[in-house]
Order: structure tokens, then C-alpha cells, then sequence
């Protein structure tokens, strides 16, 4: 007919055919589908006149070029149908038509002949008087019932149809109202949804059938008689088992599972306040441990699953957005905004995750993002909030003043030859606050809005947000994201869909020498800052561990730090549905990253310099699969065969220039040198072939078995490729067991068995390659040298994974949750295995031993309090974990961490290596460690005959490790009236810091001390916490080691407990908000790390590193926003 | 319509499934090299040979700095400076200084790694040119075993007690370019590793051409490292023929004016210099600061008296090259020798590069005059003496005790360049600094300690006294 593609109101002659409706409800239909007509196809112009404005969609979707629409045509038809007639006329003037084969007869046989009649003319003629036909736009024709023609026909011939607007309110069964309920009539594809407050209007006739469905509740279909009104509740499905839920490659209903997946609440994802959306798993996941990285505005949380699996390859989950596998660094992907995410699932067993094969090891995490929904009007939402963060800056009060710290000097020697120093020094009257100087109050903006809707053939969704974070160590933070897809039903058969982003983040930073928090904590208070004349120093006269003591305020105000990102990527997927069981689906989706750096030092400091940094990271992926579904009495079954590549390249190129004329002009073209360029390129690939079987039995035993085999660029010779398995099975309990029983809800149990891999190491990690990276040069020219061995044995860290889990739900489900318990065991681990520096090397990546980690994760929801005006439910999760070093190669333990952590077989992972303290010797001031053989030994720390190797070999492996035995979350959610309130408390524990920070406050004395070391030891006698401060007569400016610093006196418990989240919403009344044209309009305020409770000293304990240190990075920050939510 | 439809997603799915596996899972690294790549061509062994040379430049505890600052940091030259704000940049005044380095030392752990890190660079050259069919190929493997004969001759001068106190002693792990990345080896004996230092050297000197600078090492430096190592043998005949080979080349001689001596040590312009690593002007690095940093006013040595006293004042060319009047302690003077200012950059803090002048003419002449006094030429010996007196502006010598005037114009002449800590143990001396510290003669500890991390990766076993 026409080759447009998605008709709103034309449904193919052929499928309406083959559904099989009984006759007589066929007049209605007509009458109903023509007065939709006009709905849509305003709204269909709507959806046009949008879609032509976004530059992205028209390449993928269409070109419509308007022409002028009073073309006339010449026609000589005889004994023709009027559907061959108008395909005539599309010929012959490009105007196409939409109609329906239900509302139109276009196999009616006409006799027409005009000559240079004008087309609408002639389209009237062709159809009469009973429709009508409109132009949409210049190429486009609908042709619908005419109502009042229609209407009055019907009259002559009796027919009445009593026709009319049915309303209502549906609510559960706590008699709360549930929003976007789908209300069809007839099954028809025709329908409505509920509104904000459970409301909907529809239209039917009498004896048609109204059904209500939704998600978890059991559908329930009225027979219409003379209602009008018709309120109606849906009674909870008596499990929740039937819910979708994301899994790799597919979606499949909860009660088919048989891996252990967890499906996040979307709503968690307004919780935070930060820009990556990420932050808002944490506490929430039961086994993921979520850690806030404060780095950067956008910077991801550090994500760990089940324990740690890997020692130096990556231990982040796999992201895959919407079917589109994220590059390595996927969280960084810093375009995804939390308001454009429908779902997140997170799998974690075999069963869910060797489907991913090589990449699987950690997790996946598959977001989706939103879509249109089908049938419903253009639908916007605004989100806007406005919040504020400090950070902690108490432990200023630890510090030392400026006499304090002059005195403390003096009594080490500093100024033994140069008194006048000390004395000018303590006359200027200096005492600098470091922190009030370089730390500020972090301001940040988040504004979104997104626009979508949908027809029955096609839905649109579009977004746009904006950051704005001007953050604490006074840089500034902007970043606008912009969404579009689009999903299309080209035919019955075949559908399309298409999303595109785009994502520009500018950043600029003013950390410049240092970071702004050790700066805080160890620079001087007597510091001079500033000459004569006011105007800040460009040099200290003791700077923060450089060689050149710069001024950070001074760097900071002279030094431009700007970094640009910017993030376009898009997918597309066609799904062609060839007959009722085999569903083809095709996914090409690529994603670019790319990012500037540079950073300019005016000319006023040395004549001006550049560093500039310039990058992308690019990843493609295709993916094909077929899914084959198919069920026969008690037994259904589906089946995946995929097909999968993925490439990744690498791109960055990095230049030094100096000598400038200008501040103004920052580009390389106009410095008079330029120095060392770098360039940098890689990738890799990987192609993969994978299925998957799902068989259920009586919708009560189910059985899934995965394979995949994937072959890797990133792998020696020997080892291209690898397979991956699971085997799967779930029992519904309940429908064996208890069914019919009141108190047991739901009850299944699952187990599952299977492998997975790791792939992210180096590119070309198993060659051993010349390499130009380090630039090295000689002579003028750049040289290459070998970077590693070669170890053509290297192949891919290997999970083996057992679960078994539970998912229970009692009382209606008031009560629900999992538990899961979990063996999972890396072999093969990948690391650096160290070798005999005679080699040439220091390391070469191999494959060096097996761990194993086991726990336990819970989660329980409760609905405590449910009624009308009152909620109240609870989530809790916590997860235990035990990982443990199984096997190292020869035996050799792997010293991290500087040497104070160890992987060791036998040990847990990450076991501290550290000496027992035993406090101080009175008689020597010095530290005492205990020794294997339990006898006392000093650290004697004079600079001549120092006993450090003596304490070095003491080190033992503890039983403390750095990696937290069990982490977890609570949230309250309360609902009263308008009012909803939410709190996240999010907890880690049974680990350990090493506090680093801590050590450099007693044992760096060139810089700013904690108060309590001038009352370190000093004769014998003293009882003292704090040893000697030994410092070297020559250089007493040296740092100190007085202090072992892998030893128990600076290792810190390292759990916690936080005040995560605090969410205060008030929704306005309906009645009051749609006077002003608002559907729903909700303000909020709310909180974040609020409170937090910890040993950790100063530090915020979410910043420790998984080797277990923790410098002198960041306090704690807390955080709060004001915001609003409209929807209209 | 759907014939299309179909016949786009067969298109799709046909382009997919033909896309070529081999491109996708085979690819080639797109910024590094395999060696059977590189050395397909004479760029290719040029470019990895200057690779080695360029390992070598890593200075902060790698090989540039550690090639000066470990051996003067255990000697009687240098003077570890009271002043608080004094400090080196390798730590050395600190931890080696003291003589109380140990086997975790980084320096002594650096120098150590960067020279097995070059020597693998060096034998991966000598495997491919061994088996290579270009033209100039002997060239390059000439240069390559004279690098590999350089390395090991200065791992056994640090890590091995001296030829002449105990040659069976352990000196370092000989590795062969057919050794494999896995295999481990036992440390040979000194006199092993000094056999096949030799053996390198006389492979290479009908190999190696002079068609190179003095940034690589030419059949000239190759001669000259044969005087150097037969001298520390004791094996003088051998000096006598090799020291005259290597000043047979006329490219290289003695400066005679004080402006020339000034530009070898201030911008590294000279004749005298047969074999140097090379530092480009626009490189950043600090090799210039390896004994003191005037541009960061810190200055770690003073010269010590020992050395002071003896040079002639008012006469020596090389008083005013090599000292500088110490700023902060009166009367004392710093080794300016060796902070050239040819790249330095005062206004950034950048103290700059020196090339590493690691064999010079006069040094030739040194090891010709105690080596023809040794195979009792003293005529001949006191030539060469006199060549290198004349050209630092001193007369002839007339003093009775010629043998010691040798020592001593080796100690004035090669002052900081580490010959005085090698002297110390191929005589057998020790030595005692002003204020005491010091070591006995032939002590244990003139044997740098071997890696901890080396011993705990290889089993091999540790100097003794560590």
C-alpha cells in the first residue's frame, strides 16, 4: 500500500483477519477506532513535528520533505478496488494514505474516471460520504470514519449503539489508587491508562469487555451493562513471581528464573544527590558493595560483587545499556542520567551471568532505559533541584597553630643555625587556615526534562538535563545530557527501535599541587602567603611533598585546568517476528567518548605553559538473536542462539607547550616550543557465540542451561578462545506445597552451577612488544624498548560459581525477599607475578592462583503499615562475605599496598602484613613490636644503625583484612497523606585501614603535625603513646620514620555506619495542582551522609582503597538538595 | 514490501556473520612492536640499540644517577653537607652516604634493575642480529655486545668485591641473549663475568665500526673499555695495547685550554669524550643535580680537603671546572663538575642534564701511564703523565714517586665521575672521612648488597655483610 510505515489507524488487511473476533462487534469498532483516529493523528503530528525537529532521528527515521498539496491527477480505473486505486495515486503523486481495514473497505470495486482533478477531490469521490479524508501533512492522507455521516447512517438503519464514556478509579487492595494501570476494551489494541491518582475515562459500548491489568496484580475483565461510573480494585497477584525482570539477552518473568538476579526499584535513583546515577545503589543491592568515589561530580562509585575476584584485572560489574555492552570503563560513561533509566537488574550467579561470558566475572549490571509508552498522549516531566554540600572540617582542630607547630620545630633542630629565621618567622603573626582557603561550600544545580508519549505502532521519548556543580575545592562542573529514542512497529512482524545520546560535560578544576585536603591538613600555619603588596606568593617556603614548594592558592589562580568530555552513542535494534514463536532481533550499538584536557599556567608565572591532553574510547557492539519460545501442554520453553562482536579502541595523544605571548590564546599554535608528545593507540576484539535454554514444567520446575563461547584479541596464541556454561533449575514450592496456603505467599527455590570469565587486562598483555609509550628518547629521536615478557600462556580468569537461593513471600507478600547463599571460585587470577629483576623485568602478567569468596545475602521487604493514608515499608539487605587466597603459583605471597597487605594461601584476601605495635618503650622512646617469638623488639631509629629491616621481617599476616565481612543497607519508606519520607542507612563491616594519613601527621615535620605529637617522648621515663620523634641531625627536615607506618598503631576499624539518604517529599493535591495545569507536582528536600559514625580518623571511610589504605583524601561531605518533580 | 524487509535483515545477518573472525580476535598492537618486526630493517637496530642507551637515562633511583651518586656517596671525596636544607635528589646523602645502605637500599635496588633492564634490551639486538640477513648487521652487533660488556663491567664493579682481592668471589647472574625470560641463574664469579666482559669486547672489535658518534659506543670505545678492564685486571700488557688503540682514533683528544675544559663540563661539548649518554636540551631531567642543585640552592657534598689539597690552585685548569665556593658554608667549596648548565632552566627549578660522560681520553692516558710504569716503561709511563699534566696547565712531573703521582692526577682528573670508589677497592684501600666515618680496606661493604627483591625471586645468595 503505502510504504509509510507506522500507520496509527490502518491495521494490515491480513493480520486483522487472522484475530478472531466475532462478528458483531465489528460496527462498533468502527465507530470507536474513527473517533480515535482524530485523536491520534493530532497527536501523530504532534509526534512528527517533533521527530522532525531532532536532527538524529529524521537521518534514522525519516525524510519527509513537504510539497506543495494541490496536485491534480488524471484516472482512468474501471472494476478496480479502491485500495489499488489510491496505490495508483501514490504513484503517481507521492501522497500516501493511512485507513484502517476495519474502519474503511478499501476492497470495495469503484468504476472512476477524472482528468486534471485535484487529488482530494477525487479521494472524496472515491470514498463518499460515510468518511472522511484529511491531509496530515503535504505527502499524507488519513482517511476516517465521518462521524456524524456515520452516525446518521446507523440511525436509518437501526443500529443503535450505546456508545459512552465509562470512568472510574482503580485502586489495590489497601484501597490505594495504582497509576498506569493498562484499561483495554475488548482486548483491542485501543485503550487508556490510569493517571497519578488511579483515574481513567474510556469509551465502550454495552457488552463490550473492559479489561485492567497490571504489573503484580491479577487482571480483571467487566462485562460493560449500563455502568458508568466503574471503580474498580485489583487484587495482588498471590506472588510476585510473575514480575519482569531484566536478564542477559532477554527479559523473562520472575518465576522462571532460576539465577540470582535482583531488580533495583527505579525510584532509588532520585535518592542521590550526586551526578552519576550509581550512587544510589548503594546500601540498596544485597551482595553489591556500593563505595561514593568524591573525586569528581561524575565520578562512578566503586562497585564490588560477591568479594574480591581478581587482583589486579578490573573488579567493576559489566554494564550493558540497553543491550549495548558499556567499554571497560563503563561507569564512566557519564551520560547516562538517572531520570532516563527504567530498569536496572543486577545479576550475580552462573545462571545469570555466563551468558556474558569472558566479561561476566563481576556481575552485570543491564540498565534500560526509559521509552514511550504506546497509546498514550504527549507526557512531560520536569525535574529540578537546587543543593548544597561541605565537607568536614573539624580536624583543623587536631592540627597544630603556628607557635605550636614554630615551637615544635625549634625543639627538633629546624633553626640550631639560623635563629633569625625562627624569630622572623614568629614575628609575622602568621596562622593560615589552609582548609577555609582551599575548601569552599559545593553548590549544585540538576535540572531534566523529558517529553514521551506513544501511538499503538509507535512510541518516543526525549530528554535533555542539565548539571551544574560549582564543587568544594572551588572548580566548577557543567554538564548537559540529551536523549532521544524511538521505537517503531514497521509491520506486525518487524519492529524497530532507536536511541540516541548525547552527552558534553565541561569541567574546571582547581586542584592543582596537590591535593586540596592534604594541602589543608600538612601545610603550615606560619606559611607566608602573600607579598608586600597582597598579591599571593608564587612560592612557600615549605611546600606539600614537591620538590618546588609551590603555592596552591597561587597555582590555583594563575592555572587554568579545563577538561571537556563529550559522549555520543546510539543503538539501534530490529526485531522481525517471522511466525508466533521465533522472534529474530539484531542490535548494533556504538559509543563514543571522547575527552580534552588542558592545563594552562599563565604567562605571568613563566611565560606560560600547556598541558594538553586529548583522548577517545570507542566500542562497538552487534549483537543477533534469535529466540525461539514454544509451549505444549505442561511444558513451555524457551530457547536464545546469539551471535555477538564487540571492538574497543583507544585513542589519546598527549603534548607539553610553553612560551606564550598571551593568556588570551591557549592553543598550541601559539607557544614558541613545544615539548614531548605522546600518542597512544590500541584495541581489541572480541567475537562471541552464545545460547541459552529455558524449560518449565507445569509453571513450577524450571531448568535453564547456558553456553557461550568467546574468542579474544586480548589473549595469547594458545588460548584464543573459551567456553562458558551453567546449568540452572528453579521448584515453585509453593505450587507443590503450599498451595492454596494463606500465610506462605510465594516460596521457590533455585540452585545453578556455571562458569565465567574475566577479560579486562591489557590489550596485547600476553606479547612481549616494543613500545614507544614511555617516551624515551635518545638523540633527538624517540626509541623503543621492551615493556614486558612474553607469556603466550596467558588466558582469562576463570569463575566458577554455585548459588542457592531461596525467594520467599508471606502474607500476601507483605513480608518478601531472597536468600542466597554462594561458592564462587576465580582461578586462574590474573596478575603481575613478580620476577627476578636479572631478567630484565620486574613482572610479567600470568595467571597466579585461585581464591575463593562464600557468603550469605538477605534481603526482606515489609510492608508494615499499609492503609489508605498511611505506608509504611521497610527493605533491608545485608550480604556476608568470605574470600579467601586459595592457591598462589610456588607458593609466593603477593605483597600490595607497599607491602602491608598479602595475598597469601590459606589467608583471606587481603590480609594486612603488618607488625604488631606494643606501644612505647619508656626507657628508649622507642616503638615496640612484638615478634613471632612473642618477645618485644624496639625500633631503634637512628639514621646510622636503624633496625628497619629487623622490624620489615616481623610482619606478619593478620586475620584483619581490608575487605568488609558484611555491608548492607536499611531504608524506611513512610507515606502519609502527601507526604512521603524515606531514609537509606547504609552500613560495612569486619574491615580494616591502614591509615596513611594519619601516619603523615606524627611523622612528616617539615609540615603541619597533629597537636598531640609535641607531646611525643622525650627522656626516659615518659609515658608516652607516640615514640621519639627521630629526625636526621643533617636534614631534620626529612621525614621521620619513627613510626613503622605497616604496623597496628595506624591500622583503624574501618566499618561503618551512615546516615546515607534522607528524602522528605510533599506532593500537592491533584485537585489543587491541575488548576494550574500540572498532572502532579511534588517538592523534596533531602539529605545526604548525614551522619556517619566510624573509627576511621578525619578521612571519610567510603574513600579507603580495597588494598586498605586510606590517605589524607577527603572528609566526610555532607550534602543537601531542595528539588521538585512536575509532571504534566 | 516484506520481500525487502527480509532481504535487509539477511543482508544484516549475512554482514555480521562473514565479518571477518580473523580481524576481530587477531589483531596487531597498534603503538608497540614485535621484535621480529623492529628488526626487519637497519632503522630498526638503530633505533632499538639507541633504545638501550636511552633505558639508561632513567635517573631517579634507575642508572643515571646511580652510576655517579652510589660510588661518590662511598668515598672519601665528597663531604655530606650539615646544612637542614641541603638535600640530594636520589636520597643518597641519606641512605648511602651514611654507609648504612642495605640490601632495600633503592638506589643500589634501581641500579641493579635498570641495568638487567638494558642488558635484556641488549640481548634481545644480539639474538635478532646474530640470525638477521641485513648488510650492515656486524655493525650492530659490535655496538650491542660493547653496550653488554659496558653493563656487566660496571654491575660487577659495584656488586662484586674487586678482581684483585678475590676473583672467585660472587660478582652477577651472566644472562646470554639465549637465555629464556624464566630462567634463573646463579651469580658468577668475577673472574667469569670478567671472561665473558672480555670475550663481548674482542667479538665486537672486528665487528663494531667508528662510523658512530660518541653517543654509541664505537670500535673505538670498544677498545677502550678493553684498556679499562684489563687495567682493573691487573692485565697491563693488554692496557698498553688497548689504551693506544683507542687514542689512536683522532676524533678524540685532550682539550688544553681552560675554555675548552669549561665547555666539556658546562655544555658537554668536547673532544675528550669517547662514549657519553646523550641528553637533549629540551629534555626534562635532572642529571645535572646528581651532586648538587644550585637552581634549587641545594647542595648536598662539599668537595672534601682530602681531594682539595691535592691540586695546584693558582695552576690547575680543572680547580675552577670542577669546584665552586659553597654558598652557605664558608670556606667550603661543592662539586660543580658535574651541574652543567647546558639545558638547565633556573626560573622552573630545572636543574637540568648532563651527558653521562662515561669514557674520556684522559682517562686512556691515566691507564696507559700506570700501566707502562706496571710493565716497568716508566719513560713511556711519564709521557702519558705528562700529555695530560701539560693539557690541565701543569708542568711536567719531576717528583721521584711517579706511581703515586699517577693515583693521585687519576684522582684529580676523574674526580666524581665514581673512578675514586673503584680505585678504592682495586688497590685495596679504605678510607676514613674527616669526621670519622669511613670503611677498612678491602671492607665487606665495598661490595654493593645485593637486591633484597632479587634474592627473594631468585634464590641467589647475598654479598656478605648484609
Amino acid at each position: 500500500m503505502h510504504h509509510f510505515p507506522a500507520s496509527i489507524c490502518s491495521v494490515e488487511k491480513k493480520s486483522s483477519k487472522s484475530i478472531n473476533q466475532p462478528k458483531h462487534f465489528k460496527s462498533m469498532k468502527k465507530n470507536l477506532s474513527a473517533k480515535v483516529c482524530e485523536v491520534k493523528s493530532a497527536l501523530w503530528d504532534n509526534f512528527l513535528s517533533i521527530m522532525r525537529k531532532s536532527i538524529i532521528l529524521s537521518i534514522f527515521l525519516f525524510n519527509i520533505v513537504a510539497f506543495a498539496s494541490a496536485q491534480k491527477i488524471t484516472i482512468n480505473a474501471r472494476n478496480k478496488s479502491i485500495a489499488s486505486v489510491l496505490k495508483t495515486i501514490t504513484k503517481k503523486t507521492n501522497i500516501e494514505f493511512f485507513y484502517s481495514d476495519d474502519v474503511f473497505d478499501s476492497q470495495r470495486m469503484v468504476n472512476i474516471t477524472v482528468k486534471n482533478v485535484e487529488v482530494m477531490a477525487v479521494i472524496k469521490e472515491l470514498i463518499g460520504d460515510n468518511y472522511k479524508a484529511e491531509f496530515v501533512n503535504n505527502k499524507l492522507i488519513v482517511i476516517a470514519l465521518n462521524q456524524k455521516a456515520a452516525v446518521s447512517s446507523a440511525n436509518r438503519s437501526s443500529q443503535v449503539i450505546n456508545q459512552r464514556k465509562i470512568s472510574g478509579i482503580v485502586t489495590d487492595n489497601m484501597g490505594l489508587p495504582i497509576i498506569g494501570v493498562t484499561i483495554l476494551v475488548n482486548d483491542n489494541k485501543m485503550g487508556t491508562v490510569t493517571d497519578f491518582e488511579g483515574k481513567y475515562q474510556i469509551m465502550a459500548n454495552e457488552g463490550d469487555v473492559v479489561s485492567f491489568s497490571f504489573l503484580g496484580f491479577a487482571l480483571k475483565k467487566i462485562k460493560i451493562k449500563d455502568q458508568v461510573i466503574l471503580n474498580i480494585t485489583l487484587e495482588p497477584t498471590a506472588n510476585e513471581l510473575n514480575e519482569l525482570v531484566l536478564v542477559g539477552y532477554g527479559k523473562t518473568t520472575r518465576d522462571k528464573i532460576t539465577g540470582s538476579v535482583t531488580k533495583l526499584d527505579t525510584k532509588l535513583l532520585q535518592n542521590t544527590q550526586n551526578v552519576s546515577f550509581a550512587d544510589a545503589l548503594i546500601g540498596v543491592v544485597p551482595g553489591l558493595f556500593v563505595q561514593e568515589n568524591f573525586s569528581s561530580p561524575d565520578a562512578p562509585p566503586t562497585m564490588l560483587l560477591r568479594g574480591v575476584g581478581s587482583i589486579s584485572a578490573s573488579t567493576e560489574p559489566l554494564i550493558v545499556v540497553d543491550g549495548v555492552q558499556m567499554p571497560r570503563s563503563g561507569l564512566d560513561s557519564f551520560m547516562l542520567n538517572a531520570a532516563d533509566i527504567q530498569d536496572i537488574s543486577i545479576l550475580k550467579d552462573a545462571a545469570a551471568t555466563s551468558i556474558y561470558g569472558s566479561k561476566g566475572t563481576n556481575g552485570v549490571l543491564i540498565v534500560t532505559t526509559k521509552r514511550g509508552t504506546r497509546n498514550t498522549k504527549l507526557k512531560v516531566a520536569f525535574n529540578s533541584r537546587l543543593g548544597v554540600k561541605y565537607a568536614d572540617q573539624s580536624f583543623t582542630n587536631d592540627l597544630m597553630n603556628a607557635s605550636q607547630k614554630l615551637d615544635f620545630e625549634e625543639s627538633l633542630g629546624f633553626y640550631k643555625t639560623t635563629p633569625a629565621l625562627l624569630e622572623k618567622r614568629r614575628a609575622s603573626g602568621q596562622e593560615v587556615n589552609w582548609s577555609d582557603l582551599l575548601l569552599t561550600n559545593e553548590i549544585n544545580r540538576e535540572n531534566d526534562i523529558s517529553f514521551s508519549g506513544g501511538s499503538d505502532k509507535a512510541n518516543y521519548y526525549t530528554s535533555l538535563t542539565y548539571n551544574n556543580v560549582d564543587n568544594i575545592f572551588g572548580g566548577q562542573y557543567k554538564r548537559y545530557t540529551v536523549s532521544m529514542r524511538v521505537d517503531y512497529d514497521l509491520s506486525k512482524k518487524l519492529k524497530v527501535g532507536f536511541s540516541g545520546n548525547f552527552g558534553n560535560v565541561n569541567e574546571e578544576d582547581k586542584r592543582t599541587v596537590g591535593s586540596p585536603f592534604s594541602n589543608a591538613f600538612l601545610l603550615n600555619p606560619w606559611l607566608a602567603i602573600k607579598d608586600d603588596n597582597g598579591n599571593s606568593l608564587r612560592l612557600l617556603d615549605v611546600g606539600n611533598s614537591t620538590a618546588v614548594p609551590y603555592n596552591p592558592i597561587f597555582v590555583r589562580d594563575n592555572t587554568n585546568v579545563n577538561t571537556n568530555r563529550k559522549n555520543i552513542s546510539g543503538s539501534a535494534n530490529l526485531t522481525y517476528i517471522p511466525v508466533k514463536w521465533l522472534t529474530l532481533n539484531g542490535i548494533l550499538g556504538a559509543n563514543f567518548n571522547t575527552s580534552k584536557n588542558n592545563s594552562f599556567e599563565n604567562v605571568i608565572v613563566n611565560g606560560g605553559a600547556l598541558t594538553y591532553n586529548t583522548g577517545d574510547n570507542n566500542n562497538y557492539t552487534g549483537t543477533l538473536t534469535a529466540t525461539i519460545a514454544h509451549s505444549f501442554q505442561k511444558n513451555a520453553f524457551d530457547l536464545v542462539l546469539g551471535y555477538e562482536v564487540n571492538e574497543n579502541e583507544t585513542n589519546s595523544l598527549a603534548l607539553t607547550a610553553k612560551d606564550f605571548s598571551s593568556d588570551a590564546v591557549q592553543t598550541i599554535s601559539a607557544a614558541k616550543t613545544v615539548g614531548a608528545i605522546t600518542e597512544r593507540q590500541s584495541h581489541a576484539g572480541s567475537l562471541s557465540y552464545f545460547s541459552r535454554l529455558n524449560y518449565t514444567l507445569n509453571n513450577t520446575y524450571n531448568l535453564s542451561l547456558s553456553y557461550r563461547r568467546d574468542g579474544s584479541s586480548r589473549f595469547g596464541d594458545r588460548n584464543k578462545y573459551a567456553n562458558f556454561w551453567s546449568v540452572g533449575s528453579s521448584w515453585d514450592i509453593r505450587k507443590d506445597l503450599f498451595n492454596g496456603n494463606k500465610t506462605v505467599s510465594s516460596l521457590k527455590l533455585r540452585a545453578s552451577i556455571g562458569t565465567s570469565g574475566n577479560d579486562f587486562i591489557g590489550d596485547f598483555a600476553s606479547q612481549s612488544l616494543y613500545s614507544y609509550r614511555s617516551q624515551i628518547t635518545y638523540a633527538g629521536s624517540t626509541v623503543p624498548y621492551l615493556i614486558r615478557g612474553e607469556n603466550a600462556d596467558l588466558t582469562w580468569e576463570k569463575n566458577f560459581n554455585k548459588n542457592i537461593g531461596i525467594d520467599y513471600g508471606f502474607l500476601n507478600n507483605r513480608i518478601s525477599g531472597t536468600v542466597d547463599y554462594y561458592i564462587r571460585t576465580t582461578k586462574d587470577l590474573l596478575n603481575n607475578m613478580p620476577l627476578p629483576l636479572a631478567s630484565g623485568f620486574s613482572e610479567l602478567v600470568s595467571n597466579i592462583g585461585d581464591f575463593r569468596n562464600e557468603g550469605i545475602e538477605i534481603s526482606l521487604h515489609s510492608a508494615n503499615i499499609q492503609n489508605k493514608s498511611f505506608t509504611w515499608t521497610t527493605d533491608f539487605n545485608i550480604a556476608n562475605n568470605k574470600g579467601t587466597v586459595l592457591s598462589l603459583s610456588d607458593d609466593k605471597d603477593i605483597l600490595s599496598n607497599s607491602g602491608s597487605t598479602v595475598f597469601k594461601a590459606g589467608s583471606a584476601i587481603r590480609s594486612f602484613y603488618i607488625v604488631d605495635w606494643e606501644g612505647v618503650n619508656p626507657v628508649t622512646g622507642y616503638n615496640q613490636y612484638r615478634g613471632a617469638d612473642g618477645k618485644l623488639v624496639d625500633f631503634n631509629t637512628s639514621r646510622t644503625n636503624s633496625n628497619t629491616n629487623e622490624i620489615n621481617n616481623l610482619r606478619q599476616v593478620s586475620n584483619k583484612t581490608s575487605i568488609p565481612k558484611y555491608y548492607g543497607g536499611l531504608t524506611n519508606t513512610f507515606k502519609f497523606k502527601n507526604v512521603d519520607i524515606s531514609f537509606l542507612i547504609s552500613y560495612a563491616g569486619g574491615h580494616y585501614v591502614l591509615n596513611d594519613g594519619v601516619h603523615s601527621l606524627y611523622n612528616n615535620p617539615a609540615f603541619n603535625q597533629h597537636i598531640n605529637v609535641a607531646d611525643a617522648w622525650k627522656n626516659p621515663g615518659d609515658q608516652s603513646d607516640l615514640a621519639i620523634r627521630q629526625v636526621y641531625l643533617t636534614r631534620p627536615t626529612a621525614s621521620m620514620v619513627s613510626d613503622y607506618k605497616a604496623s597496628s598503631q595506624f591500622l583503624e576499624n574501618a566499618s561503618y555506619i551512615k546516615l546515607k539518604n534522607l528524602m522528605i517529599g510533599y506532593t500537592i493535591d491533584k485537585g489543587v495542582s491541575q488548576k494550574i495545569g500540572v498532572e502532579r507536582l511534588r517538592f523534596f528536600l533531602q539529605g545526604q551522609n548525614l551522619f556517619t559514625k566510624s573509627d576511621v580518623s578525619y578521612i571519610d571511610p567510603e574513600y579507603a582503597t580495597a588494598a586498605g589504605n586510606i590517605a589524607l583524601s577527603s572528609s566526610i561531605v555532607r550534602g543537601y538538595s531542595f528539588g521538585i518533580n512536575v509532571n504534566f | 514490501m516484506k520481500t525487502n524487509i527480509k532481504l535487509f535483515f539477511a543482508t544484516v545477518l549475512v554482514a555480521f556473520l562473514s565479518a571477518c573472525t580473523d580481524d576481530i580476535i587477531n589483531k596487531e598492537p597498534l603503538d608497540e612492536l614485535s621484535p621480529e618486526t623492529l628488526f626487519q630493517t637497519d632503522g630498526g637496530f638503530r633505533t632499538a640499540l639507541d633504545g638501550v642507551y636511552g633505558v639508561l637515562k632513567q635517573d631517579f633511583f634507575g642508572y643515571s644517577h646511580g652510576i655517579y651518586s652510589i660510588p661518590e656517596a662511598i668515598s672519601d671525596d665528597l663531604v655530606g653537607s650539615s646544612n637542614s636544607m641541603d638535600y640530594s635528589f636520589d636520597g643518597g646523602l641519606e641512605n648511602i652516604y651514611p654507609l648504612a645502605y642495605t640490601a632495600t637500599t633503592p638506589n643500589i635496588e634501581g641500579f641493579w634493575k635498570v641495568s638487567y633492564q638494558a642488558l635484556n634490551n641488549v640481548n634481545t639486538i644480539i639474538r635478532q642480529a646474530r640470525k638477521s640477513t641485513l648488510a650492515n648487521k656486524n655493525a650492530y652487533l659490535g655496538e650491542a655486545l660493547g653496550i653488554r660488556a659496558l653493563l656487566y663491567y660496571n654491575l660487577y664493579r659495584f656488586y662484586a668485591p674487586a678482581y684483585n682481592t678475590d676473583k672467585t668471589a660472587l660478582a652477577v647472574p651472566y644472562r646470554f641473549e639465549t637465555d629464556a625470560l624464566l630462567d634463573t641463574k646463579p651469580r658468577n664469579t668475577s673472574d667469569e663475568v670478567i671472561n665473558y666482559i672480555l670475550a663481548d669486547l674482542n667479538e665486537a672489535v672486528p665487528l663494531a665500526t667508528n662510523e658512530v658518534n660518541s653517543y654509541r659506543i664505537s670500535k673505538t670505545a670498544i677498545y677502550a673499555l678493553l684498556a679499562r678492564v684489563s687495567h682493573e685486571t691487573s692485565d697491563y700488557k693488554n692496557a698498553v695495547v688497548y689504551g693506544n688503540l683507542a687514542l689512536a682514533d683522532t676524533r678524540y683528544k685532550l682539550d688544553t685550554t681552560l675554555a675548552a675544559l669549561q665547555k666539556e663540563w658546562d655544555k658537554d661539548d668536547s673532544g675528550e669524550i669517547m662514549f657519553r649518554i646523550r641528553f637533549e636540551n629540551a629534555e626534562v631531567q635532572y642529571t645535572a643535580g646528581i651532586l648538587a642543585i644550585p637552581v634549587m640552592s641545594s647542595y648536598p657534598y662539599l668537595v672534601s680537603n682530602d681531594l682539595l689539597i691535592l691540586y695546584d690552585q693558582s695552576k690547575d685548569l680543572r680547580f675552577s671546572v670542577y669546584f665552586k665556593s659553597h654558598p652557605t658554608v664558608k670556606g667550603s667549596y661543592f662539586p660543580k663538575k658535574q651541574a652543567g648548565t647546558r639545558t638547565t632552566n633556573a626560573a622552573t627549578f630545572n636543574p637540568g642534564n648532563i651527558d653521562l660522560k662515561l669514557i674520556r681520553v684522559p682517562e686512556m692516558y691515566l691507564i696507559l701511564a700506570e700501566s707502562y710504569l706496571e710493565e716497568s716503561r716508566s719513560a713511556e709511563a711519564l709521557v702519558n703523565l705528562n700529555k695530560l699534566r701539560n693539557a690541565r696547565g701543569l708542568g711536567d712531573f719531576s717528583g721521584a714517586d711517579l706511581k703515586k703521582e699517577i693515583l693521585n692526577e687519576r684522582r684529580r682528573e676523574l674526580a666524581f665521575e665514581g673512578f675514586r670508589f673503584t680505585e678504592l677497592k682495586r688497590l685495596g684501600l679504605g678510607f676514613t672521612r674527616a669526621e670519622g666515618s669511613g670503611l677498612p680496606p678491602k671492607a665487606a661493604r665495598f661490595a654493593l648488597p645485593i637486591p633484597q627483591i632479587e634474592i627473594d625471586r631468585s634464590g641467589i645468595q647475598q654479598n656478605p655483610g648484609y
